[in-house]
């Protein structure tokens, strides 16, 4: 899966989980402040991106320095290639 | 801003606060002491929400009168059905604002409020919710047993006063707890009381305070959504009619 494949992959779940336009999802929009999900909304994006990748990051220490959507396609990215690795 | 108007009646109305709240304190905890071996703990526990309600209504109708009318506006609603009251925040007024409805409710309330001289008191008296302290699950499973007995819940999930500002983002564990207990969403609007206090002012501005309650919101409506859709949605209803507030 390419950077650009997982780009649009996470932008289909915030389109669908929580209805946000897509002219709204930037790389520097802070999931927060921007996007306006909280801590407990984090819990079903965490969901919604497992379903769709397969992959399991519920337990990762790592989702809790996510800020932005830009971080969001990040990790998700070194995720999928350690799992491919 | 008319600052000398409001250290008037500052000067005037927090002694007699004191002296009514004292008054009242004394009278519902004597009457409460008397009655309560008659009733059940939940029995009892709804008959001080009233007289809490009753002390605020005092507050609102009464001593903080001269400084401008609360105006109350609701759609028919059926008050006896368990409900989920969703507010916007303003000011530190606005739980005493909460006497205008007829439910008999517990707040939602952050940390600071329990430590509050007297209200602090009240508030853990009332079994009222410390969102703060509490694991979701719990917090969900807490609001549904307060439901299920018949008691309605009021949450501002902005979290924080916001003044003049405009409204926050809404947090979604009350729209969790919609979808986990299907009850009715009342939609309450606040508007004008964002200097009545102003934060980190005790100084209450001569003002005229509007609450709209919109029409109830059904489980039928709100079904298909998401929390953080519904959240979203039942913002946009508030915002909507805060913004028709300011020009009515």
């Amino acid at each position: 899966m390419t950077r650009e494949e997982i780009v649009i992959t996470i932008n289909t779940v915030f389109e669908e989980s929580f209805e946000i336009e897509p002219e709204r999802l930037v790389p520097d929009a802070n999931i927060f402040l921007d996007l306006g999900l909280d801590s407990l909304d984090t819990v079903d994006l965490v969901v919604a991106i497992q379903k769709k990748f397969g992959v399991q990051i519920r337990d990762d220490e790592r989702v809790r320095s996510i800020r932005t959507l830009g971080d969001v396609y990040q990790f998700i990215e070194v995720i999928y290639n350690e799992k491919k690795a | 801003m008319r600052r000398l108007p409001a250290i008037l009646f500052a000067i005037v109305f927090y002694p007699i606060l004191t002296i009514y709240t004292i008054v009242s304190v004394t009278i519902m905890t004597l009457y409460m002491i008397v009655t309560a071996p008659f009733f059940s703990h939940v029995k009892n526990m709804q008959r001080f929400r009233r007289l809490i309600r009753v002390y605020g209504y005092g507050i609102i109708h009464y001593l903080a009168r001269p400084m401008g009318p609360v105006l109350y506006k609701a759609a028919p609603r059926d008050i006896k059905t368990a409900k989920l009251i969703i507010c916007n925040h303003i000011a530190a007024s606005d739980p005493f604002l909460m006497a205008c409805l007829q439910e008999v409710a517990v707040q939602v309330v952050n940390v600071w409020p329990f430590k509050l001289p007297v209200w602090g008191a009240f508030a853990r008296w009332s079994g009222y919710l410390n969102v703060k302290q509490m694991e979701a699950d719990a917090f969900v499973e807490a609001c549904a047993t307060l439901l299920q007995e018949g008691t309605s819940i009021i949450a501002f999930p902005e979290g924080t006063r916001a003044g003049e500002k405009p409204m926050g983002p809404f947090h979604s564990v009350m729209f969790r707890v919609a979808l986990a207990t299907k009850v009715p969403i009342l939609p309450m609007c606040i508007y004008g009381n964002a200097h009545a206090p102003a934060r980190g002012s005790l100084l209450i501005q001569p003002t005229t305070v509007r609450v709209h309650c919109l029409p109830e919101i059904t489980w039928e409506t709100y079904q298909s959504m998401t929390p953080f859709q519904l959240k979203n949605h039942v913002r946009d209803l508030i915002q909507m009619e805060v913004e028709r507030m300011k020009t009515a």
